[in-house]
């Protein structure tokens, strides 16, 4: 596959999928039409046996993401420097086009709480995020991609909007963005903000990912269950993204409730249909 | 509840079900509809939850063997009474048999403690490091006279474990039976605990049982043994004159099962 580079500058991968132990078969056995895959990089993090063995036969044939949970970039305990070394290593090994994790906290006292926890947007809290944002850089020495999250308490220690404050971290830590559509949908229903203002208040080319997901209506909020197909106001503003973004590298994540291999497909080729038209409308 | 610390500490003693959520409620906006508690809810379900489900999926058999409602209660037991300390949820599962044989409400349940303890060392074989085992032809080029001196390297996804219960077995019978079948009936208490080897194969985990005096040599091999103390350890579970000779085909099954990762010549 011939890979073009993004506005970004990270190569666009194409359509991609999470990669869950569940479809190692599906993915292995055949030539599934899928361009790139992400790994979450805590399922990895171990001292060997199948996982890492799978792992390093996917990476042979396609591109691979790491995706991490607990760098607790936002947290106020120190970074974890020793998760970040296994983070490292991994990387070593599989070789990844990118490394990304969640503009979040999930750690505090030394307690991991494994949950993307929201944080006050203000001018403090982006001081110390990007700080910590360059010392994680450093240590890896590559730029990384931060994922906005789906929140369901918005804290009064806010000053600006999360999109202001993913604008600005961007470009004081010089970091790059994975937009997570369906989050960016799910926390404008929870918040009652514009998504589109979102959108546009996100720099063009700093988004180097598109996540999409589906998720649980419960009518007075909505949980990002990542256990249904993509809701169809999703594949909307995924369409309204690309016009402002471009060809990103864009992939499905199913965590619960897993289909068939083949329904995964069918819905990345979906993706595939709304991208292509989008594109073509834009350019014509 | 001003500054990131403050906010952070305030939340997660609210995750952890330390306080309430009166503490934070001020610092979170409300906007129209759904009240600022219910908004918190949705995150100290979901830490419960998330790691509910890590245990049914580390523990599947001991579920089975509890019970649904009494493996919940164990769960959220120890959920409640734990923290986990690693980035990798994986993990935190892992004091769960200790959390459960020392508990008055379930400790007196051998077969379940057995079970936690087994389910446990399973996942530890199954990602336990990686390391290239040796074959029987390695050991040709041995000279009969270094043989007394010969330290053995155990493959680290081998683990050993004593169990009072044969649950082994009944994990093997019920893993894959789906959620209506009659289970068989659970394991007994075995007059003596009886000692199992569980390790990483070709195709997935494996186990079996091994005799008292190939634990013993077992053990003495994980501790640095050199063969000539093998077989004493050996001996002292049987005949001394065919010591030698039961150690040296207890040592080859384990070289054909994959559990030597290597050996040392003595200095």
């Amino acid at each position: 596959m011939t890979m073009h580079a993004a506005s970004s500058g990270l190569p666009d991968l194409g359509f991609g999928l999470g990669l869950r132990p569940q479809y190692y078969p599906d993915i292995l056995d055949g030539e599934p039409p899928v361009d790139w895959f992400e790994a979450i990089t805590e399922n990895y993090l171990v001292d060997g046996g199948p996982p890492l063995r799978q792992l390093d036969r996917i990476a042979a044939r396609w591109p691979v993401v790491l995706h991490g949970v607990s760098l607790s970039i936002c947290g106020s305990d120190p970074l974890d420097m020793e998760y970040l070394a296994q983070v490292k290593r991994l990387a070593a090994r599989v070789r990844p086009q990118w490394i990304s994790d969640h503009l979040c906290w999930s750690r505090h006292n030394g307690v991991q709480l494994h949950d993307l926890l929201p944080i006050p947007f203000n001018e403090d809290t982006l001081r110390h995020v990007a700080a910590r944002v360059r010392q994680a850089q450093d240590f890896l020495g590559r730029r990384i991609l931060l994922e906005n999250v789906s929140s369901y308490v918005e804290w009064n220690g806010s000053t600006m909007t999360e999109w202001d404050f993913l604008a600005a971290l961007s470009r004081e830590a010089d970091c790059l963005l994975l937009l997570d559509v369906n989050n960016v949908y799910v926390s404008a229903r929870n918040h009652g903000f514009d998504a589109d203002a979102y959108l546009a208040g996100i720099p063009h080319d700093r988004v180097a990912q598109i996540h999409l997901a589906g998720h649980s209506d419960l009518g007075d909020l909505i949980i990002d269950t990542h256990d249904a197909p993509i809701a169809d106001p999703v594949f909307a503003l995924y369409a309204r993204a690309l016009r402002r973004f471009g060809p990103v590298s864009t992939m499905i994540e199913r965590d619960d409730n897993f289909p068939p291999f083949a329904e995964l497909l069918a819905e990345l080729d979906r993706v595939r249909q709304v991208a292509a038209e989008t594109l073509r409308e834009v350019a014509a | 509840m001003s500054g990131l610390a403050p906010l952070q500490a305030g939340f997660s003693a609210y995750l952890l079900d330390e306080t309430d959520a009166t503490p934070l409620l001020p610092a979170v906006r409300v906007p129209d509809g759904i009240n600022a508690a219910a908004r918190l809810d949705v995150y100290r379900n979901a830490y419960v939850e998330r790691l509910h489900d890590v245990l049914r999926t580390d523990y599947p058999v001991l579920g089975r063997l509890m019970g649904e409602e009494r493996f919940a209660a164990l769960a959220y037991a120890y959920i409640a009474a734990s923290r986990s300390a690693s980035p990798t949820i994986r993990w935190f599962g892992g004091g769960l048999p200790a959390f459960l044989a020392a508990q008055p409400r379930w400790r007196d349940d051998g077969a379940a403690c057995a079970m936690a303890a087994f389910e446990w060392s399973i996942g530890l074989a199954f990602d336990a490091a990686d390391a290239p085992a040796i074959c029987a032809a390695d050991l040709s080029a041995v000279s009969v006279d270094a043989w007394p001196a010969l330290r053995f390297r155990l493959h680290p996804a081998l683990r050993m474990i004593a169990l009072p219960h044969a649950v082994p077995d009944w994990w093997l019978a019920v893993r894959d039976l789906d959620e209506a079948a009659v289970l068989p009936p659970v394991p007994p208490l075995e007059d003596a605990a009886r000692h199992w080897a569980i390790w990483r194969g070709q195709s997935g985990v494996r186990f079996r049982m091994v005799d008292p005096d190939e634990a013993a040599m077992l053990r003495a091999a994980g501790q640095g043994e050199d063969f000539a103390g093998l077989c004493a350890v050996v001996a002292e579970h049987g005949n001394i004159e065919a010591a030698p000779a039961r150690a040296a085909g207890l040592l080859r099954l384990w070289i054909d099962s994959g559990w030597i990762a290597g050996f040392d010549q003595g200095r």
